[in-house]
This record gives structure tokens, C-alpha cells and sequence, in this order.
């Protein structure tokens, strides 16, 4: 297209060359004619003045002007003397472009005559626009004119070839502008239509995440244009949600996921990090896309990692302790393929803190209960072997051995008891919810707790409603806590302290609080309280009694119940217990209880 | 090894070279001031839970970051010397020498914590002040924060940072308080309060060098020594 237009201006600047060009031969070839036509007129005007006899002056008689007429050119006679009017003649003639020697086979054509009327020279001269006059000036011979000499003009019509090169022009500049005009039209039909094309896609994009229908402000909203924008905007905005959702979803997915997640890529640069990971490694919440792994996580271990896996392209595993308060993290780093033989790293963080915990409670427990329950074996089996190597005989002996084997059997006995009821808590199996009146319930356990009390010196104080307090639960369960607290507060309090019972209820639940004056426990003993076996005596002495089971089994239970269980402490000034228990039993068992350990914090 | 934020300047060839340089430095001051931090709370972790053998391991870490920070220092030379970097670069040449000698000298804390742990490992009755745990993690929270801030170039961080030794040194006073009264209560205690003592000075210390490291990165960003003149103006809203 851009050729077409080249060429359009080089052959109109060529035929514009070529046209002046030709202009100027044929005016000066078509010149040259007129002047021999003039020369040869104004020789026979010459011959006609010198063949009559003038009257002075020549030039004021009526025949003078009729010659002038029938000549068709003007007739002016000169003295010789006349010098003044030459030079005003030459004067005029200054501007005069052709000066113009006669040609060479004039004499032959004229025939006869002095050679100065053959050879002398014609003035071309401008005169007015576009016209041309001719003069010349010849001797005269005879002395019928009172002058020496004879001037001759004539003025020249319109040139015929002056009118063919307008009319060329004119030509000349309509085409230019008609193929200037075709030429334009092809070269922007092209992107015009392009535009066009583009255009609802443009449109379309401005509306994408607005979801709302396209309304342009020119056209009819049936037409064609409208249909097309909205069809590209539906599908846009189609995409665009579609892309969007997927998006979401894995965010979600990766964000609710416990363990961290960490992409690497082959040059060290953070590819994802889910919010776990900036949990698990305390960092700030932002986005880390394709910062360097250095400025964001500089814990060691998960760098020598990376670099390990992007190095050796083999999965490695570690386990490390993070922070003061460590976090047990247990890091897992494997290849990951990028694509194009790239090779990044997916690093897993797995907190098993929690884990850790829960395995060393395990094994705990697996020691304390044997040691539990060997302790009374072994009590037993000394027993009857003194009875056997002959302390039988002696029937005081024999009674008060056999005593202490009872007692140490009920005590064994207890503990299978308590493991048992542990387990089917645990279970969940043996809850009964029945409507039951909290108070009375209260009531008989502190009456049970009473007699060990007063044998210990220990005041129960008991601060319960006067009217019922009905709540749908296990009362077997209910009458468990209660009295499960009330003895281990009996036990840890020594003689003159107090055990104070309270009870009250709020909307929805029943709360119950056992507030003793005892030896109290210290903080970490306090997070550690409901885990079986645990005491908070280091020397194990079962001088106090129990089972170490009492309160872990006060937990299982409020927990089965729906309910939550805290334990607040001080060391030497006793502790509290609060149970809070729902007054009626959850729908489904979906509401997962609060852990006590975290609740006791 | 690691992408490196190419610096503005255009690259020439020894510009280029600089940078390359720079960025290598840069990164392994960054994986020292990650060791540095481990080595913190593992000297932390050792005197709370009375392990010898972490202790004895922290102690032996030390030597390994005495090298890297002599190796960083020797780079860092060996650019000035040959580069002879001007402006922007040199500041931050500078400032990562600072940043680096600051680290070790953290480094060095972790070992006095850890060899005072060693020491207490034999007091079984004596009880470790617990708010020497929350104050490690505030001051490897500071270090880690200017860090981040010299990472970012945020000097709004790096303010908060030094505001934030507040806090720390209100907390030495605490626990100084607490070992006193342990030493009052029993003189068997007074021993091991000292080491205690001494512990949290360390700690104290740890955050006195983070404020070091956020005045550096003040310094690097904005060209001005913020040292001792903490009645700026530009500090007094990060003072509340």
C-alpha cells in the first residue's frame, strides 16, 4: 500500500517534469513562428508606407490609421534626431525577455530590400498577463514619411500551448487527490477494521469482576455489536471467575492446611508460602512471591535443606527445634519440577509439638500405671511370704497382714477401677443424660466427703441455691466430678483449711467450683494437673493417697458432658477448680470441648 | 547462587562485578544472622530446660561463626580495596561490615548464655527465672526484625526496633528484681542467681547490639548517623 503511494507521487512528479518541460519547447517553437509571421508583416507594412506619399504628420491622417487597421499592427515613425524617445524606447524595452537575432534565410524569404530590414531585431516584450508584444524597427528608404525610421508592433494573442498546460495541471492535481484518496482508504480499511474487530473485546475487559451487561451508548442493544459485547463479555468474565475461584480454592486449601508449605524455585526465590508456614516460622503475613528464600526465611536448617535438594535433586528430611519455647518442626524437603528441566524445592514444615507431647503422656502413663500397680503387688507378695515363712502362727500378726493385703488390694483394686472408668469415658459409652437436680446430687457427695474430711481436720464449706437446679446430664458423671474434686481438695489441704463447694447456674449452663486452701501448684504443674498419673509431688509418696487418675478422669468426663474444666493455682495459698457444664446436652457432638490443658493457661 | 536485587547503577563491567560481590556478601550475612538467631534460642532452650549437651553444642557453634564473619569481614576488605565503591555501595559495604561484626558479637552473647547454662545445670532446686525465655524471644524478635529491616530497607522498622530496647531493659530490671529477692530467700541461690544475673544481662546485651544493627540500616538508607541522639524528633513517635 505504501508503494501505490510512492508511485502515485512519482508520476505525478514526473509527468508534472515532463509536462513543463514539453510546455516550454512548444511556447518558444510556436514564438519563433509568430515572429517570422510578424517579421514578414511588418516588411510588406514598410513596403506600403514607402509606396505612398504622407501628408506631415503621417501619423495624424485617416489612412495612417487605417493602415494601422488592415495590418493589424501599430505604425510609429521616428527621426533619426529623435534620441530621447530611443533611449525612452530602450528604457521600455529593458524588461524585454527575447532579443531575437533574425534567422539566417530571412533575406530569401522577403526578397529584396536594404539587408537591415532583413537583420533587424524584434523586441519581445510582456505585455499585460500571459500576453506578448512584438516590435521592431526598420528603416525607412524613401522620404514619403517625414522620418528616418518606423517603429512596427504587434501584440500576440493567448498562447494556445499555455492553455494545454493548465489543463494538464488541473488534471494532473484531480488525479493525485483521487488515487491519494484510494490509496488511503486500502491502507486504513486494515486496521480501521482491526480496530473494530478489538473493540467490544476492549470494552469487555473494562467489565471484568463487574459482572454487569455492557450498554454502549450509541447503538440499539439488539444489534449485532451488542450481542458480539456481551457474548465476549460473558465469556471474559466467565474466565475470569472461573480462574478466580480455582485460585481461591487452593488459597483456601493451602491456607487452612496445618502443615507449612514452601516452593522454592531453582534460583533461591520463594515460589508460595502458605499462611501455615508464616505461622509455624513467626513470619509476618504478606506475600513473598519470588523474594529470595534468604530475606524472608533465614532459619538454617530450612535453607541447608533447600539448597540440599536443589543441589543433590533427593528428598531430605529433618527435624528441628525452632524458638525459645521450642516448636518441635519436622522439615521435608523433596524436588519439585517446574517445567523446561527446571528443578525448585517443596519444602513441608509439620509442627509435632503437639505429637510430642502426646507420645511422651503415652509412655508416661505406660510407666506410672505399671509402677502403680507393682507398688501394691509387691506389698502383697511381702506379706504372704512373711505369712508363709510362719507369721500365720501368730494370729495378731496373721491380722493385721491380712488387713494390710485387703488394703492394699482395694487400693489396686481402685486403680483398675479408675483405669476402667477412665477407658469407658474416653469410650463415651456409659453416659445416661437424665433430668436430675444438681443440688441434691451435690448434696450426698459432700456427705460422703464429710467423713474423711473431719477425720483430716478439714472444714467443707458448702454454698449451694435453696431451690433445684435441673440440668439434662449423666448424673453418675455429675456426682463423679463433684466428688473426684472435693477429695483431692480434701487431700491436698491440711487440717484447719477449708474446702469450699459452690454452686450456681447462668442460662445455659451449670457451673460448679471447688475452691481449696491447700498446698497449691505451680504453673507448669497446673498445665500438666489432668494428665494421668501426673502429681504435682515429684517425690511420688502416696502419703496423701489417690490414685493419680482422679483428675484426669474429671476432665474426660466434662468433656464428655459437653463441658469445659479450668484450674487456676497459686503455690501455698491452694486451688481452684471450675467445672462449667451445659444444662442441656449438645445436638450433635460436632462442638469439640476446649482441651483443659489449654483452658488452664 | 541466590537472586540478588541488581543495584541501579549501570552496568559496567567492574560495577557489575561489585554488584556480584555485594550480593554474595549480602546473602551470607544474611544466612549468619539466620545462625546467630538458631544459636540464641538454642542457648535459651539449654538454660530453661537445663540441657547440658545443648549447651556444650552451642558453645562449639561458635567457632563456626567466628570464620564466617572473619570470611565476610575479608570480603568486604577485599571489595573496598578493589572496587573502591562510592555512595549507595559503600554505605552498604559499611553497613553490612557493622551488620556482621554486630552478629558475631551476638554470637559471642549466645556462648556466655550457654556456658552460664552449663553452670546451672547443677542447681536442680533452683528455679531459672521463666521471663528470661520471653525476653530471649523479644531480643531475637528485635534481631530478627532489623534484620528484616536492612532486607527491606525500612527505616519505620528500624525505628520500632530501637524503641523496642525499652522493653527489654524494663525486663532485665524485672528479673534482676526476682534474682534478688531468690538470693534473699536463700543463700544457697545466690550462685546460681548470679549466673542468672549475668544470663540476662547477656540477653540484654543481644538487644542493645539489634538497636546497633537498626542504627546501621538508618544510617545506609538515609545516610545519617542516628547514634546517640535518641531525642531526634524522628524517633520521639515510635518512643510511646
Amino acid at each position: 500500500m505504501r508503494l501505490f503511494l510512492h508511485l502515485v507521487l512519482i508520476w505525478t512528479a514526473a509527468s508534472l517534469l515532463i509536462g513543463f518541460l514539453g510546455y516550454a519547447w512548444l511556447r518558444s517553437a510556436w514564438l519563433k513562428e509568430q515572429e517570422a509571421a510578424f517579421r514578414k508583416v511588418a516588411v510588406a507594412a514598410v513596403a506600403t508606407v514607402e509606396a505612398r506619399q504622407w501628408d506631415a504628420p503621417a501619423e495624424d491622417s485617416p489612412e495612417w490609421a487605417e493602415l494601422q487597421q488592415s495590418l493589424g499592427v501599430g505604425l510609429i515613425p521616428l527621426v533619426a534626431a529623435d534620441s530621447a524617445d530611443e533611449a525612452s524606447f530602450m528604457e521600455d524595452l529593458g524588461a524585454s525577455r527575447v532579443l531575437r537575432e533574425p534567422p539566417a534565410n530571412a533575406a530569401d524569404s522577403v526578397g529584396g530590400g536594404s539587408s537591415e530590414i532583413q537583420t533587424g531585431r524584434i523586441r519581445s516584450q510582456a505585455a499585460g498577463s500571459s500576453r506578448q508584444r512584438l516590435s521592431i524597427e526598420l528603416p525607412l528608404s524613401s522620404t514619403s514619411v517625414d522620418a528616418t525610421r518606423i517603429r512596427v508592433t504587434q501584440e500576440l494573442g493567448r498562447s494556445p500551448v499555455r492553455a494545454a498546460w493548465w489543463l494538464q495541471c488541473g488534471v494532473l492535481t484531480v488525479t493525485t487527490y483521487v488515487l491519494g484518496l484510494v490509496g488511503w482508504f486500502f491502507l486504513y480499511r486494515e486496521s480501521w477494521q482491526r480496530r473494530r474487530l478489538l473493540r467490544p473485546w476492549f470494552r469487555a475487559l473494562e467489565s471484568v469482576g463487574q459482572r454487569k451487561r455492557l450498554l454502549p451508548r450509541v447503538e440499539p442493544q439488539d444489534s449485532d455489536f451488542c450481542l458480539q459485547m456481551d457474548a465476549v463479555s460473558r465469556t471474559i468474565n466467565q474466565v475470569y471467575s472461573d480462574l478466580k475461584n480455582a485460585n481461591d480454592r487452593s488459597e483456601l486449601v493451602l491456607g487452612n492446611l496445618r502443615e507449612g508449605v514452601l516452593a522454592v524455585d531453582d534460583r533461591f526465590r520463594i515460589l508460595l508460602a502458605n499462611k501455615a508456614m508464616h505461622r509455624l516460622l513467626d513470619l509476618p503475613d504478606e506475600n513473598y512471591l519470588l523474594r529470595p528464600l534468604l530475606e524472608v526465611i533465614r532459619t538454617p536448617a530450612i535453607a541447608r535443606l533447600t539448597e540440599k535438594v536443589l543441589r543433590e535433586r533427593t528428598a531430605t528430611e529433618e527435624q528441628i527445634e525452632f524458638g525459645t519455647a521450642p516448636k518441635h518442626l519436622r522439615i521435608l524437603a523433596k524436588p519439585l519440577s517446574l517445567g523446561s528441566q527446571r528443578t525448585g524445592a517443596l519444602v513441608t514444615i509439620r509442627d509435632e509439638t503437639m505429637i510430642r507431647r502426646v507420645d511422651l503422656i503415652k509412655r508416661d502413663f505406660v510407666a506410672n500405671a505399671s509402677h502403680e500397680l507393682k507398688t501394691p503387688l509387691a506389698a502383697i507378695r511381702a506379706y504372704a511370704e512373711t505369712l508363709q515363712l510362719g507369721a500365720l502362727e501368730d494370729p495378731e500378726m496373721a491380722e493385721s497382714f491380712i488387713g494390710n493385703i485387703i488394703a492394699q488390694a482395694d487400693r489396686m483394686d481402685g486403680l483398675v477401677q479408675g483405669m476402667l472408668q477412665l477407658s469407658r469415658v474416653e469410650v463415651g459409652s456409659a453416659l445416661k443424660f437424665k433430668l436430675f437436680d444438681a443440688v441434691e446430687a451435690i448434696e450426698s457427695c459432700v456427705a460422703a466427703a464429710q467423713a474423711v474430711a473431719r477425720s483430716k481436720g478439714v472444714q467443707i464449706n458448702v454454698d449451694v441455691p435453696s431451690t433445684k437446679i435441673l440440668l439434662r446430664s449423666d448424673r453418675d458423671g455429675f456426682q463423679t466430678i463433684a466428688s473426684n474434686l472435693l477429695s483431692n481438695g480434701v487431700r491436698y489441704t491440711e487440717s484447719e483449711g477449708s474446702v469450699s463447694v459452690s454452686l450456681r447456674e447462668d442460662a445455659s449452663s451449670v457451673v460448679l467450683e471447688v475452691v481449696d486452701t491447700g498446698i497449691g501448684m505451680r504453673p507448669d504443674d497446673l498445665e500438666r494437673v489432668f494428665e494421668r498419673f501426673y502429681r504435682a509431688e515429684k517425690d511420688r509418696s502416696s502419703h496423701t493417697g489417690g490414685t493419680g487418675l482422679g483428675l484426669s478422669i474429671v476432665k474426660h468426663l466434662t468433656q464428655a458432658l459437653g463441658g469445659t474444666v479450668q484450674a487456676t493455682s497459686e503455690v501455698g495459698l491452694g486451688s481452684t477448680f471450675t467445672v462449667q457444664l451445659p444444662k442441656q446436652p449438645a445436638g450433635d457432638s460436632d462442638a469439640s470441648p476446649t482441651l483443659p490443658q489449654a483452658a488452664a493457661r | 547462587m541466590y537472586g540478588f536485587q541488581q543495584s541501579k547503577e549501570n552496568g559496567s563491567f567492574m560495577s557489575r562485578h561489585l554488584s556480584k560481590d555485594l550480593g554474595d556478601a549480602y546473602h551470607r550475612v544474611l544466612a549468619l544472622s539466620g545462625q546467630v538467631e538458631e544459636m540464641v534460642h538454642k542457648a535459651i532452650r539449654a538454660l530453661i530446660g537445663r540441657q547440658s549437651d545443648l549447651a556444650s553444642e552451642v558453645i562449639g557453634l561458635d567457632e563456626e561463626i567466628d570464620r564466617v564473619e572473619v570470611q565476610i569481614e575479608e570480603e568486604c576488605l577485599k571489595m573496598l580495596a578493589l572496587h573502591q565503591p562510592v555512595a549507595a555501595d559503600l554505605r552498604r559495604l559499611t553497613t553490612m561490615m557493622k551488620i556482621n561484626n554486630d552478629l558475631e558479637r551476638i554470637a559471642d552473647l549466645a556462648c556466655n548464655i550457654a556456658e552460664r547454662a552449663n553452670d546451672l545445670v547443677e542447681f536442680e532446686t533452683y528455679p531459672i527465672p521463666e521471663q528470661l525465655s520471653d525476653m530471649a524471644g523479644a531480643a531475637t524478635r528485635m534481631v530478627r526484625d532489623s534484620i528484616d529491616a536492612f532486607v527491606n530497607l525500612d527505616i519505620e522498622s528500624a525505628y520500632q526496633v530501637i524503641a523496642r530496647d525499652d522493653t527489654i531493659d524494663e525486663m532485665n530490671v524485672e528479673i534482676i528484681d526476682q534474682v534478688t529477692s531468690l538470693m534473699q530467700q536463700n543463700p544457697a541461690w545466690i550462685e546460681p542467681a548470679l549466673l542468672s544475673f549475668s544470663a540476662s544481662r547477656s540477653i540484654e546485651q543481644i538487644g542493645d547490639h539489634a538497636v546497633n544493627v537498626a542504627e546501621d540500616v538508618i544510617y545506609m538508607v538515609n545516610g545519617v548517623i542516628v547514634r546517640h541522639r535518641h531525642n531526634d524528633p524522628r524517633l520521639r513517635p515510635h518512643l510511646q
